[in-house]
Parts: C-alpha cells; structure tokens; sequence
C-alpha cells in the first residue's frame, strides 16, 4: 500500500492536486471571519457634552469625569464576559504608555459585574492595567450615554465633549487612532 | 488505485463551505463541532455561531441570573451573531424585521432583546447587553456581537431571511441550512 501510495505521488498530476488541496486549504483558513480588532473610528457629526458621572474605581474611590476637562479622555464600556473587550484590552494599556506625560487620560468603566470578577481578569493581563477601572453597577452611565453593546469606546475632546465613537474591539495603539488623539490634542 | 486517489483528490477540493448559496460561508468547527456560517455582501458582514443549549445556561449563570431564568433561555434556539460594516458609509440593521423559517415552513420573527428585558424586569435582572440590541446603526468600522434568540427546537433546522440598510437602500439576503446547537448525546 505504503510502495503504491508512494509511487502515486511521482505523477505531477497527483503532485499538482495535492498542490491545489494545500493552496485551498490556506485560503479557507484565510477566508475565515475572526472577530479581529479594527482602526477605524467614526467622528461625531456633532460635538456634545456627554452626561456627566461619578462611579467608584476598584479602591471604592469616586472618580469625576469633570476632573479630566482640558484632557483628552477615551472612556471605554466593557465586560469581562464579552470577547472582544478583552481582545482590546491590552492595546488601552499600550496606548495609556504611549501617551505618558500627555494630556491623555483612559477610563474603561466595567458594566455590571463584581470587583473580585474585574480583578481575577486584569490579574492575568500583562502587564495589568495602570488606567482607572470604573464600576458601572446597575449600568445606568452605558445608558444615558446611549450604549447599546459591548465594548463601545468614545474619545472626548479637551472640551469635554464626545468626539468620535466605536462600536466593537478596537486596537487602540494602531496609528491611525494615536493619529485621531494628536490632532485632537493640537485643537 | 491511481484514479481512486485522484477522484477522493477532486472531491476533497470541491469547496463544501458555499454548498449553503454561493454567498454564505459555512464552517464546522474540528474541534467542538460547532458550526457557524459568514456571509459578506456590499460591505456588511453577518456570521452566525452555533451555542449548546448547557453554554447558553452556564453563561447566563455566571452572569448571576436565576438557575430558572437561565434554563428558560437555553431551551431555545440562542446563537451568536457578529455584525461589521466594512463599506465606507453607515449601515443599520433592523431585527424587526428578519425572519426565519424553522421545520414547520412557517415564517416567524426573533425573540428581540425587548421581549426579554420586560421578562428579565420581573425577576430583577439588569444584565441587558447579552441580547443583540434589536436595531443599530453602525458606521465605517463598526461591528457589534451578542446573541439572538429564536424560537427553535435544538437541533432544528432553519432558514434565515436578514436584510440591513445602508443610504436608504435595502440590502436582503437568505442564509440556508442553518441549525441550532443541541448537547451532545
């Protein structure tokens, strides 16, 4: 069986078949939809304040939007249960080192899940999150901001204002969004 | 010999994921066995995932919801649905609006997340972003997953009639030979 097989493989016909069944393959596996994490970011076609916030971080500290006024503040809404948050996760952290010593600050605000379940998760991210992590326990900020899935981000202005929003995972150290906070970072 | 190993060649590369419509993608997974099906037209992408009756339970347990609630949901049809639009306008999908046709030829409407936050209201559940929100616009870039529910026998088999919407213009598609996930025997 073993001497037949072998010599089947000498014809280039069975050489070219298994040639296109590899080519095939490749492109099934290329073909196949990944919930992979995009760049692009939609501006607002008007520039709102949001409605205002206090939430508790971790440490059962309140933390004010307003502190933030004059920066630029990405506020990303997040579970732990949802996959493509997590997915996105580690590029908020990226981006919080890349933009050390600047006026730029990343809120992720948790929606509706227990601090000991929050923290088992950022515990295993490396490096851990340094940004503040927010407790949006009955979920009444996702709504007044109008969040209807998860994870949706916003990008405020120096203003306070909502500048651009993103519905699903976003690789947010791609450089075309470090790009988007510079130039809002110039106005 | 030679001309059995060319024909089980042939119809190896003979692709089995647009058997479904020549849009539609279909895949089953080596590995769990779950199957899930992609199809992409005019910049808006649709891919629908096979979830078992038990990971639809357990997931909603572990979102603190009543052992009775989260064997309610898991005695339906619940799969995974992701969303893109990767065309350069905004796009909308309405829910209100798909249909599906399950074993008794009937055209029926999904169970909206709306039916289940008035349910979920009485029992003091809060957790309303693990259903799909029934419509939203998404612009360039956007994408959005959760789950839908149907009102389907597991393992039923089922057609699905979606349409989205982009420059006021109604784009609608058919996805064939879907099914719903059963527990493995």
């Amino acid at each position: 069986m073993r001497k037949i097989l072998s010599n089947c493989f000498q014809y280039p016909i069975v050489q070219g078949l298994l040639l296109m069944l590899l080519c095939y393959s490749t492109q099934l596996q290329a073909a196949r939809p990944q919930a992979e994490l995009t760049h692009q970011i939609a501006p607002l076609s008007q520039r709102v304040l949001p409605k205002a916030f206090t939430l508790k971080d971790l440490q059962d500290e309140p933390l004010d939007l307003e502190r933030y006024r004059g920066q630029v503040v990405i506020v990303n809404f997040w579970a732990v249960w949802c996959p493509p948050c997590r997915n996105e996760m580690p590029s908020l952290q990226r981006l919080h080192t890349i933009m050390q010593g600047r006026p730029v600050v990343i809120i992720a605000i948790n929606e509706g899940e227990d601090s000991f379940v929050i923290e088992r998760y950022l515990l295993q991210l490396k490096p851990s999150p340094t940004f503040p992590i927010l407790l949006d326990t009955n979920m009444e900020v996702a709504s007044q901001w109008g969040v209807m899935g998860l994870p949706t981000s916003f990008i405020l202005d120096k203003q306070g204002r909502l500048a651009y929003k993103a519905v699903g995972g976003r690789e947010f150290d791609h450089p075309d969004i470090v790009k988007i906070i510079d130039t809002l970072l110039k106005e | 010999m030679f001309r059995t190993l060319v024909g089980l060649l042939m119809i190896s590369i003979v692709p089995p994921a647009l058997s479904e419509g020549s849009l539609v993608k279909h895949n089953i997974d080596r590995q769990s066995g779950l199957e899930d099906w992609f199809v992409e037209q005019d910049g808006f992408q649709i891919h629908l995932l096979q979830v078992r009756p038990d990971n639809v339970k357990a997931f909603y347990l572990g979102r603190d919801f009543p052992v009775e609630m989260a064997t309610r949901i898991s005695e339906y049809c619940v799969l995974t649905i992701r969303m893109r639009n990767t065309g350069a306008a905004p796009a909308s999908y309405d829910l209100s609006k798909w249909e599906y046709i399950g074993a008794d030829g009937s055209p029926k409407k999904l169970m909206l997340k709306e039916d289940w936050l008035r349910e979920w209201k009485k029992s003091g559940i809060t957790m309303a972003f693990t259903q799909l929100p029934s419509a939203q616009t998404f612009e360039a870039g956007d994408w959005n997953g959760s789950l839908i529910t149907l009102r389907l026998a597991h393992g039923e088999k089922f057609t699905l009639r979606y349409q989205w919407q982009r420059n006021n213009q109604i784009h609608a598609g058919v996805m064939e030979g879907l099914r719903c996930a059963k527990n493995p025997e």
